[in-house]
């Protein structure tokens, strides 16, 4: 393992919520963003060794919870039942009661909401890119599409999103 | 369809001259401001979203998920190592008996050369019931 390479411990002590985070903004509930962490610190553990740092590690880790979103997804997608991120508990989260809400959660809940509708490849983009803060250059890398492929999903998802919301 | 550039302009992803060119468009369409506007919002708000909040116990679930793993790892290892041992064994005992010496090995008794020479016929051809029968042609009693 290179130097500076944290345990995996480690990585799960200070990077599980974000994890947790960036599976909760694709899957879109907390029962996946679980599985989705979980699975994530377990290839990150099986895949310690041969960690190279190129990029940042939450980017790396970001990359992974992608990456076992986007199996999950095609997996389901094969043999449907209920598609995750399709579910309507997921897309009309019960929302708190009114006098209990604030204007904060409920505007979370209706992002989150419409990231769900976004189709994955828009919705991925916009996460890495304004949930996780990864380049233009490190989504196309890492999804190996062109520069400008990445720019117009992000583009449309930003769009579909303002639609949504409005 | 909305300008494509105008999400990589906010993320800093436009080159400068393509920059230039939307900065010179945007001075010139009020409607193309509006929207870039819009899409500023949509994308302040996703950078301003607050972490979804992780259950209390997400970390020792993590951690716990990780050593099971590692002792599961563990168990496979030793198990395919013991396998490996018995294998190696039933190998090393397999070859062992293919390399013994032929001089080593039992011998059938009787040997087959010995059977098969008590049934050479040591008769004559004048012998031979068959030849008595149906003497061969050209022989004359």
């Amino acid at each position: 393992m290179p130097d500076g390479t944290p345990a995996w411990e480690d990585i799960a002590r200070d990077h599980g919520r974000f994890l947790y985070n960036v599976g909760y903004r694709l899957a879109g509930n907390d029962a996946d963003a679980a599985d989705l962490a979980q699975e994530a610190l377990l290839r990150v553990r099986r895949g310690l060794e041969s960690y190279r740092p190129t990029g940042s590690l939450e980017g790396w880790l970001a990359r992974i919870v992608t990456n076992i979103f986007l199996d999950e997804v095609r997996r389901k997608r094969r043999r449907p039942t209920v598609a995750l991120g399709d579910r309507d508990d997921v897309l009309l989260p019960p929302s708190p009661a009114p006098d209990l809400a604030t204007a904060h959660d409920r505007l979370s809940d209706e992002i989150q909401a419409a990231l769900l509708q976004l189709p994955e490849e828009y919705r991925v983009a916009v996460v890495l890119c304004d949930v996780v803060d990864m380049s233009y250059d490190e989504i196309a890398a890492y999804q190996g599409v062109p520069v400008g492929t990445v720019r117009s999903r992000i583009h449309r998802g930003r769009s579909q999103l303002r639609e949504l919301l409005t | 369809m909305t300008d494509e550039r105008l999400s990589a302009y906010l993320d800093g992803a436009l080159d400068p001259l393509e920059r230039a060119a939307l900065e010179a468009d945007l001075a010139a369409s009020e409607a193309l401001r509006t929207e870039l506007d819009a899409l500023a919002a949509v994308r302040e708000t996703l950078r301003n979203l607050a972490p979804r909040e992780a259950p209390f116990d997400l970390v020792d679930r993590l951690l716990q998920a990780g050593q099971d793993e590692g002792r599961r790892r563990e168990t496979v290892g030793r198990t395919g190592r013991r396998w490996f041992a018995v294998a190696s064994a039933a190998a090393a005992v397999t070859v062992a008996l293919l390399v013994v010496s032929p001089d080593d090995r039992p011998q059938i008794t009787p040997q087959l050369d010995d059977n098969a020479d008590g049934h050479v016929t040591t008769s004559g051809l004048a012998d031979d019931p068959i030849m008595i029968l149906a003497p061969a042609a050209g022989s004359q009693p």
